[in-house]
């Protein structure tokens, strides 16, 4: 009877470790979920943003320090002028077209802790790097990651 | 009447309940799908866990190609007819322009970037011949751009390769 017992109560300890351990990793599935798409969704409208922009408005935007702030200028299909806005709100990233709030680019369990735009240039060309830090979850499924991209006026 | 005899005997027997050979298969059965099941759990974490490292070098490669792009429209002559062909460049962003450098550049101590330029050659037509220096005429205001990001994981380098043209547009 106690060689039954011990079987079964090897079963559930085996079937119990595995619940727990699903359960845990999912958290940090999740919370990594929530950093990556937010810096994929992010980067990739900076991006295509600063491709279609005419010039960086350098006085209006916050360059080289954190938290970053990016102006751009330029003009829209029907050819009147176009004005974007990235900045961070309560963690973060939003986006303003002709002053008007668009949304947010990162989801709302994804917390921006730094952004930084540097801009590079020379005579024929001009371009902002971003990085970007994004961070979710807590305790033991926190998870921060840091990205980088570049982009160049066309 | 043998017959009804042994099948009294059977009755009595499965009644009495699970023998221990039967116990023991049973739980082998069952730790043999756990384990094949966790095998399949632990493969999906690894897969989950690398997506990040992916996207990160993913995205340092495409800077490196628009780097490039940028070295190009700032100047062909100063910035990429002295670069050699076939020899690995690190990028360096510093006061405010970025430049190419033999030195091995690191970002945030895990990931290598690296770029290499080869010789474009085209066929008579004008097409990109691939390959050989044989298959066509050698393009000077042309080059492919190969940009590499790798970074070590698991006891292996794992490497991101992407690649575009880069062509003398403003120079000429």
């Amino acid at each position: 009877m106690l060689f039954y017992i011990a079987i079964l109560v090897l079963l559930l300890a085996v079937i119990m470790n595995m619940v727990v351990s699903v359960v845990r990793s999912g958290r940090i599935i999740n919370a990594l979920k929530n950093v990556e798409n937010s810096a994929v969704v992010s980067l990739e409208r900076i991006t295509r943003e600063l491709r279609q922009a005419d010039s960086v408005n350098v006085s209006l935007s916050t360059l080289d320090s954190n938290p970053g702030q990016l102006v751009l200028e330029g003009t829209d299909e029907t050819g009147s002028p176009r004005t974007v806005e990235f900045y961070l709100s309560l963690g973060r990233l939003f986006l303003k077209e002709n002053g008007v709030d668009v949304g947010a680019l990162s989801q709302s369990d994804a917390q921006v802790s730094r952004l930084i735009f540097q801009r590079f240039s020379s005579l024929n060309a001009e371009g902002i790097r971003i990085e970007i830090t994004l961070e979710s979850g807590t305790s033991t499924h926190y998870r921060s990651e840091k990205f980088y991209s570049s982009a160049i006026l066309r | 009447m043998e017959l009804v005899v042994f099948m009294n005997n059977l009755n009595k027997n499965s009644s009495s309940g699970l023998t221990l050979v039967e116990v023991l298969i049973a739980t082998s059965i069952i730790l043999a799908f756990l384990l094949a099941l966790s095998g399949v759990f632990h493969l999906y974490l690894k897969t989950a866990f690398s997506n990040g490292e992916v996207i990160k070098a993913t995205e340092l490669a495409e800077e490196s190609l628009e780097v490039m792009r940028f070295l190009r429209d700032s100047s062909w002559d100063a910035n990429i007819v002295p670069l050699s062909l076939g020899v690995n460049y690190g990028l360096v962003l510093d006061l405010g322009t970025w430049q190419a450098t033999t030195t091995n550049i690191w970002v945030d101590n895990t990931f290598e970037r690296t770029v290499v330029l080869s010789a474009v050659y085209r066929n008579p037509s004008g097409d990109i011949a691939p390959g050989a220096p044989g298959g066509g005429a050698l393009d000077p205001g042309t080059l492919l751009v190969v940009s590499n990001v790798s970074w070590w994981k698991d006891g292996a380098t794992t490497t991101k390769s992407i690649s575009t043209y880069l062509t003398d547009l403003l120079d000429e």
